[in-house]
């Protein structure tokens, strides 16, 4: 009992205990360290799983749409140009066996230049609608515009447009994935939306461009999950993020339908 | 002690010589394959270590003094754990931080020295404290830095240093008391000492026993 009442051992005693705490306080804090790093970790993973995941759909609904545009094609090249194309083959076919009276050789005649005519107009069509030609000569304001006018003259929808959109301000690509913007929008609103007028406007302003589409249709309810991401819209999606930028939409059921798309300039001036 | 605890205490001294020997052939092996300077320093650390505690252990047998090797001990113990931190740490600021703070303390250790050369024969407290606390700090912001980070080198290694050199700071600061207690510190000295080389090969066994396929797995994850 002596030897522990002995100053230098009180001080030793003193000490181990310190170093008991010291230790206890490592192992805790080494624990705690271990644990939120375990969670920190995870949530990183979770939050890139869910960026691939995203991603995936995107890819995923490039494809479809690929799918469904080569269908169109396939279907437009079967409808229009085969058809007249068969018509074209019967009356030449007439024509070479050479036993027609005159009135009826003039009436094949006729026949196969107004097909070929047709089939010619169908070509320009398909290849127009394909890649409008407008928007490769003299860029993204005029294309868009004679989209427009296209559909209003068509009566299934009035738009009104305000473009001010300086020339080659977005790049040859980036022009084209905004004309299809458009396009799909117009598209929606139709068949989707049923609208009867619509709004287009494009504004340049701070190194940003803004694009602003706006339909008086049914719009939808935002809330419901089954008309949040249909296929057009998540090709919108995947093409505004090609273009760097962010979009809102306001919309409601039976309110009309709005779209703002906000394009910075920066990626654009190189 | 009696003869028996002396038996238990130099068992205990040669566990940790002989985990401190594996652990430095095993970083030996992999010296240079990983091209990764820390992981070189480390090596180099752990055989001077070696090489201290065999050259001490052979003076105590021939009934030497080596009491002055402690300074050896400490002081290169700082500088190599330093470099250490050095090349694992990427900001710049910190970086400097560390060099200057290698300087800072050499030099006060030198002045020391000169003003009171008589103490390179005693045992240096204030040597003991002035080495460690940078090295603690060094090893908590290395904690701090791999919280949100994917990468797992060095963590079991800084853990059992973090531990070690934190507890056996306090043990060494009594190396100037005698009394009938003090073998239970060089017990608890040796249990830690032990403890922190067992984590030192854990974390060779984990991260560098094979050189590219950890890498490869983490990628496919």
């Amino acid at each position: 009992m002596e030897e522990f009442l002995d100053k230098d051992n009180q001080v030793i005693a003193i000490v181990l205990i310190g170093v008991l705490l010291l230790l206890l306080m490592g192992v805790a804090l080494l624990l705690f360290f271990f644990f939120s790093r375990k969670k920190i970790v995870e949530k990183e993973l979770e939050k890139k799983n869910l960026e691939i995941h995203h991603q995936k759909e995107i890819i995923q609904s490039i494809i479809v749409t690929q799918e469904k545009e080569r269908k169109r094609i396939a279907q437009d090249l079967h409808d229009d140009i085969s058809s007249k194309l068969n018509v074209i083959n019967l009356n030449a076919n007439l024509l070479k066996d050479g036993s027609l009276k005159p009135n009826e050789y003039t009436q094949v005649n006729d026949t196969i230049l107004e097909a070929t005519d047709r089939t010619l107009e169908s070509a320009r069509k398909i290849a127009h609608n394909l890649l409008p030609p407008i928007l490769e000569r003299f860029g993204l304001k005029e294309a868009i515009e004679e989209l427009a006018d296209t559909f209003s003259n068509s009566k299934k929808i009035n738009i009104d447009y305000n473009l001010e959109y300086p020339k080659k301000y977005l790049s040859e690509q980036n022009e084209l994935h905004l004309f299809r913007v458009a396009q799909e929008l117009i598209n929606n609103s139709i068949r989707h939306g049923k609208a009867k007028k619509s709004t287009i406007s494009i504004l340049c302003k701070n190194n940003n461009l803004l694009f602003t589409y706006l339909d008086n249709g049914k719009g939808f309810n935002q809330i419901n999950k089954e008309n949040q991401k249909g296929l057009g819209m998540k090709n919108i999606e995947s093409r505004v993020s090609l273009l760097n930028g962010n979009y809102t939409i306001e919309t409601q059921e039976n309110k009309g339908f709005k779209i703002t798309i906000q394009i910075p300039l920066k990626h654009e001036n190189h | 002690m009696t003869n028996n605890k002396l038996l238990v205490y130099n068992t205990l001294v040669w566990i940790g010589n002989i985990v401190l020997f594996v652990n430095t052939l095993l970083y030996i092996k992999s010296f240079g394959k990983k091209k990764s300077k820390a992981f070189n320093i480390f090596s180099i650390y752990l055989i001077f270590i070696l090489l201290i505690q065999l050259i001490t252990a052979c003076m105590r047998w021939y009934k030497l003094n080596n009491l002055y090797f402690s300074h050896f001990y400490f002081i290169g113990q700082f500088c190599f754990l330093s470099f250490f931190y050095l090349f694992l740490e990427k900001k710049r600021i910190i970086q400097r931080i560390i060099k200057a703070t290698i300087v800072l303390i050499l030099v006060s250790l030198s002045i020391n020295y000169i003003n009171n050369p008589e103490i390179y024969f005693e045992y240096n407290i204030f040597e003991v404290v002035i080495t460690a606390i940078p090295l603690i700090i060094y090893s908590f912001h290395f904690f701090i830095k791999k919280l949100d980070n994917q990468d797992k080198k060095f963590i079991y290694l800084n853990s059992g240093f973090f531990i070690y050199i934190s507890c056996s700071t306090l043990l060494f600061a009594t190396g100037n008391i005698t009394a009938s207690l003090k073998k239970f510190v060089w017990y608890s000295n040796v249990i830690l000492y032990i403890m922190y080389q067992v984590l030192v090969f854990i974390e060779w066994y984990k991260n560098f026993r094979r050189p590219s396929k950890i890498v490869l797995s983490q990628k496919n994850r």
